[in-house]
């Protein structure tokens, strides 16, 4: 009978133990390849997020990795087991840029390969949280926040737009689709507290659906409220928590009430929503009469390619290419922030290139990770919505808070056939901000 | 007729006599036949307390490897279908394709061995096929070879492991200095720069070389006993030898012609030995040093002899005008090639000599050289191909010389750093440069050359010859002229004798 693919040297070859590590590749998750070679692994150039030439010099990583993709899509059995193989002596979760890449991306493939990315999926989610906390939570965020504009740029945008369009108003509801723990909500907080003569009463509600995110809330809200109290705003909380996909969120479950002036806002929100009920949702966000919902989201397209699998591959490739030198350039070598934070992409990178969503099983738990660019949402949200620019004062303080960080980051601005935000790294843009009204 | 089978180092290095006593390794019976005892020798030769009990025999190896990876291959092909894998996870411990979980030590260790060792074969192939081809990657060669790097070690562990240390070198010197031709690693070799070798070093490997497997021998041995059964009744002998080295070849010879129970007194010996410009790096003594201890050696067994040197251009042609030649004397042209501890000659230079020879009408052509696998998979599949070739050669020839020195590591990673790193950096070196491979058996017989039979008690004498060896060994008759030399089922050096097409054979 044919065990074909995997044979006992394939699966000693790939031996995932995911109980202690999430990915523990052939047991020498310990060495360091740094160490051994200072300069010749390490990557800082950008030269693997090109398009694949087959040229002598095209990153090693990048080179197998597509080249897996398209024997998969092929599904040439021979060359899939080589590829594999090959990037799991090379790969390494511990590594260089491009052997992290390699390490997290042979994961997916594997999965892909094996049609096993569902249960994957569920054991990486599983073993996320068991680790998770609010504290982990909380100093996660907090540091990245600290080393990377990445969620702060986002916030500043929105923050910028929500105020003004709320000025005035004195019963105000937020509400929050976001994956960052209201972090962005305090200096909001701070500014209507100090802008206006009659401070606003703030109803803030946070819609959530990932467990992890939930079982930190209640934390959560005893700080927003005690803020909320310092800052001297009347302030109610609220937590959607019954939801376990986004697409299944309604008005009457957001409980906004007639005098309100509601501001909603979506930071990486939309993309959790399973693609065929993106139109749905953006038009139940209509159905509220929001005076602005502003949208943030990470510019890639995961979803187009959806039935081309080489494409929707290179298109993570050349994303997560870039987000992981980000990252690397960002934070310090050993931290383990950066360490969660690849461990989540690789989560995502599971759980668009390997788990098949026409699958009848229903939602098996975590939320669509599909991405679309700034200008595939702008034709979505053009149904119902029209986009307007951020003030000048707005990117104003955008570009106050890049000045903070580390070069390499910078802007491009509202231009007249696009109005949205886009934050670059190193020119390549990377995060979309848009402001939206009925 | 003398049979040549003892030694005589001893007597023919008389600056490096050592104390009498045999080795108490009790693997060989050659070991106890031999005059040198390791013991006192060089400070180098420290005796590993284990042997590596568990070292696979490489080239049994290679064999499932090849039928290992052409089974699974063909099974892949057939299904297409991914849909019946089993589970990546190692919760299903009731896989029986899961032989890791096997809790027999001694079975795990085997198996570990040889999964490194598979391992070790696919990296390195790997490597080469990034190297070259339409999906070249200079990149990924890079990284394959940092990961193999890693992985082994010159000195240590496994024949493969340490074979696979020099192949990753000379890759890497490969890739390193493609086109720069004084790229020290490619000319000498890896691992050269690290220690200068001393001449001390080179005797020694070439004595270990010696006792631990019969290629030299069975070189020497098979072409002398040609040529004492044509000279049997000349007066006088003329050889021609195309690179001498260390001369020890004809000390055997010449012991044979006054052992020569029967027939006629020793005749007298000329010997003219080719030298050129540059001495070799890793020559054991210079010609002229050669032609002295030779000399010096037939006086002290009554063998009338004299020695010449013919200096080879710069460009190697060889100008038969050179030679002193004697009317009434028999011509032996001697052609040693290939054997482990040689330098490398350009067939050019081989060529030349061998054309320039056959014009002097020789009566005996002695011809050794290694035996290249024709086969299906030999010439295809370009530098790749011959790359696998070559590992599959010099891991045959690891495997000969462990079985031949079990116990004794350390004497065989001298042996592999002096000679053998080197021919294996070379030789990739020309792999990859597609330099063309020659054949001089053929280049023979598109001269004119003719066979001239084997005899009988020649086979034998090589037969007996490696049965004091390991029975590893094998040696073949593949042609009427031809004694192969090889180990197990890989044939590794060829001895040929040919005549002028105008004599009688």
């Amino acid at each position: 009978m044919d065990r074909v693919l995997f044979t006992h040297k394939g699966t000693q070859f790939l031996q995932y133990d995911t109980n202690e590590h999430e990915c523990s590749v052939n047991g020498h998750h310990q060495v360091d390849m740094q160490s051994t070679n200072q300069s010749s692994l390490t990557s800082t150039s950008r030269g693997s997020s090109e398009s694949g030439e087959p040229s002598g010099d095209t990153k090693w990583a990048s080179k197998l990795l597509k080249d897996c993709a398209k024997a998969i899509s092929d599904k040439d059995s021979s060359k899939i087991h080589h590829l594999l193989w090959m990037l799991n002596e090379l790969a390494s979760p511990y590594g260089d840029c491009d052997q992290k890449l390699a390490s997290y991306f042979l994961q997916a493939l594997f999965c892909k390969a094996t049609e096993s990315g569902q249960r994957c999926y569920k054991t990486l989610i599983s073993v996320a949280e068991k680790s998770h906390s609010f504290d982990s939570a909380r100093k996660l965020i907090l540091k990245f926040q600290e080393v990377s504009p990445w969620t702060t740029f986002g916030h500043v945008a929105s923050n910028g737009a929500i105020l003004e369009a709320l000025e005035g108003e004195s019963k105000v509801h937020i509400i929050d689709i976001s994956n960052t723990l209201c972090t962005q909500w305090p200096t909001l907080l701070e500014a209507m507290a100090t802008r206006n003569d009659e401070t606003p009463r703030l109803k803030l509600t946070v819609v959530v659906t990932e467990n992890m995110v939930r079982s930190v809330m209640k934390e959560i809200a005893q700080r927003m409220e005690k803020f909320a109290r310092l800052m001297g705003v009347p302030f109610e909380f609220n937590v959607v928590t019954g939801l376990n996909r986004l697409g299944g969120i309604t008005k009457e479950g957001l409980g906004v009430q007639e005098d309100e002036a509601v501001a909603v806002n979506c930071m990486g929100a939309l993309r959790r929503v399973e693609v065929e009920e993106r139109g749905a949702v953006i038009k139940m966000l209509s159905s509220l009469n929001p005076r602005v919902v502003t949208v943030v989201e990470e510019e890639a397209d995961f979803s187009s390619p959806r039935n081309d699998f080489v494409k929707c591959f290179d298109e993570s490739l050349r994303f997560y290419t870039l987000y992981f030198e980000m990252l690397e350039e960002s934070f310090v070598p050993t931290s383990n922030e950066r360490l969660m934070l690849e461990r989540e992409s690789a989560r995502s990178m599971v759980r668009v290139l390997a788990c098949d969503e026409d699958h009848q099983n229903g939602s098996f738990g975590g939320d669509c990770e599909r991405r679309e660019k700034g200008n595939q949402w702008s034709e979505r949200l053009k149904e119902n919505f029209t986009q307007f620019s951020f003030s000048d004062d707005c990117i104003d303080d955008v570009k106050a808070l890049l000045k903070r960080y580390r070069a390499g980051w910078s802007l491009v601005q509202p231009q007249e056939n696009d109005l949205g935000l886009y934050l670059t790294w190193k020119d390549e843009p990377i995060v979309w901000a848009s402001a939206w009204k009925p | 007729m003398a049979m040549l089978i003892e030694d005589d180092l001893e007597f023919y290095f008389p600056d490096y006599s050592n104390t009498t006593t045999t080795t108490t390794a009790t693997t060989t019976s050659a070991s106890e036949d031999e005059l040198c005892n390791w013991n006192d020798w060089s400070p180098l030769m420290e005796w590993e307390a284990l042997s590596n009990g568990h070292d696979q025999d490489l080239h049994g190896l290679f064999e499932s490897i090849m039928d290992d990876d052409s089974a699974s291959l063909s099974h892949l092909h057939s299904s297409p279908e991914l849909h019946q894998y089993p589970s990546p996870q190692l919760e299903e411990n009731s896989s029986p394709e899961l032989v890791m979980i096997n809790h027999d030590h001694e079975q795990l260790l085997n198996n570990s061995e040889d999964t490194k060792g598979l391992r070790l074969v696919h990296l390195l192939m790997a490597a080469a096929e990034a190297m070259t081809g339409v999906n070249k990657s200079r990149d990924l060669a890079r990284v394959i070879l940092i990961r193999l790097k890693e992985l082994v070690s010159p000195t240590q562990g496994t024949n493969m492991e340490r074979l696979a240390a020099y192949f990753t070198q000379a890759l890497q010197g490969l890739l390193e200095g493609a086109g720069n031709k004084n790229n020290s690693v490619l000319l000498n070799g890896p691992y050269h720069n690290r220690d200068e070798h001393q001449a001390t070093d080179t005797l020694a490997a070439f004595q270990l070389l010696q006792d631990m497997s019969p290629y030299v021998k069975f070189g020497h041995f098979t072409a002398n006993q040609a040529i004492l059964e044509a000279v049997s009744n000349d007066k006088r002998v003329h050889i021609v030898d195309y690179d001498i080295m260390e001369g020890i070849q004809w000390a055997s010879f010449m012991q044979s012609l006054v052992s020569r129970k029967d027939g006629p007194p020793s005749p007298h010996l000329r010997i003219t030995a080719l030298s050129r410009g540059g001495s070799g790096k890793r020559s054991i003594t210079s010609v002229q040093e050669t032609g002295r201890r030779l000399a010096a050696f037939a006086a002290s067994i009554g063998q009338p002899f004299s020695f010449h040197q013919s200096k080879l251009d710069a460009d190697e042609s060889f100008k038969p005008s050179s030679l002193k030649l004697v009317r009434g004397e028999a011509l032996i042209i001697n052609c040693m090639l290939h054997l482990p501890h040689f330098s490398y000659r350009s067939p050019d230079s081989v060529v030349s000599f061998l054309s320039g020879a056959k014009t002097l009408n020789p009566r005996l052509v002695t011809l050794v050289e290694e035996e290249e696998e024709v086969g299906p998979t030999a010439d295809e599949g370009g530098f790749v191909g011959r790359f696998m070739e070559s590992l599959h050669r010099y891991s045959a020839l690891y495997d000969s010389l462990e079985a031949g020195f079990p116990m004794q590591g350390r004497a065989r990673a001298l042996v592999e750093k002096v000679f053998l790193g080197p021919r294996i950096a070379g030789s990739l070196n020309r792999i990859y440069r597609e330099t063309e491979r020659c054949s001089l058996v053929n280049y023979l017989c598109s001269m004119g050359f003719q066979r001239a039979n084997i005899s009988f008690a020649n086979h034998c004498q090589a037969k007996l010859l490696l049965g004091l060896f390991n029975d590893g060994y094998r040696v073949e008759e593949l042609a009427s002229n031809k004694l192969v030399l090889g180990w197990k089922s890989r044939r590794l050096l060829s001895a040929s004798i040919w005549t002028s097409p105008e004599l009688d054979s």
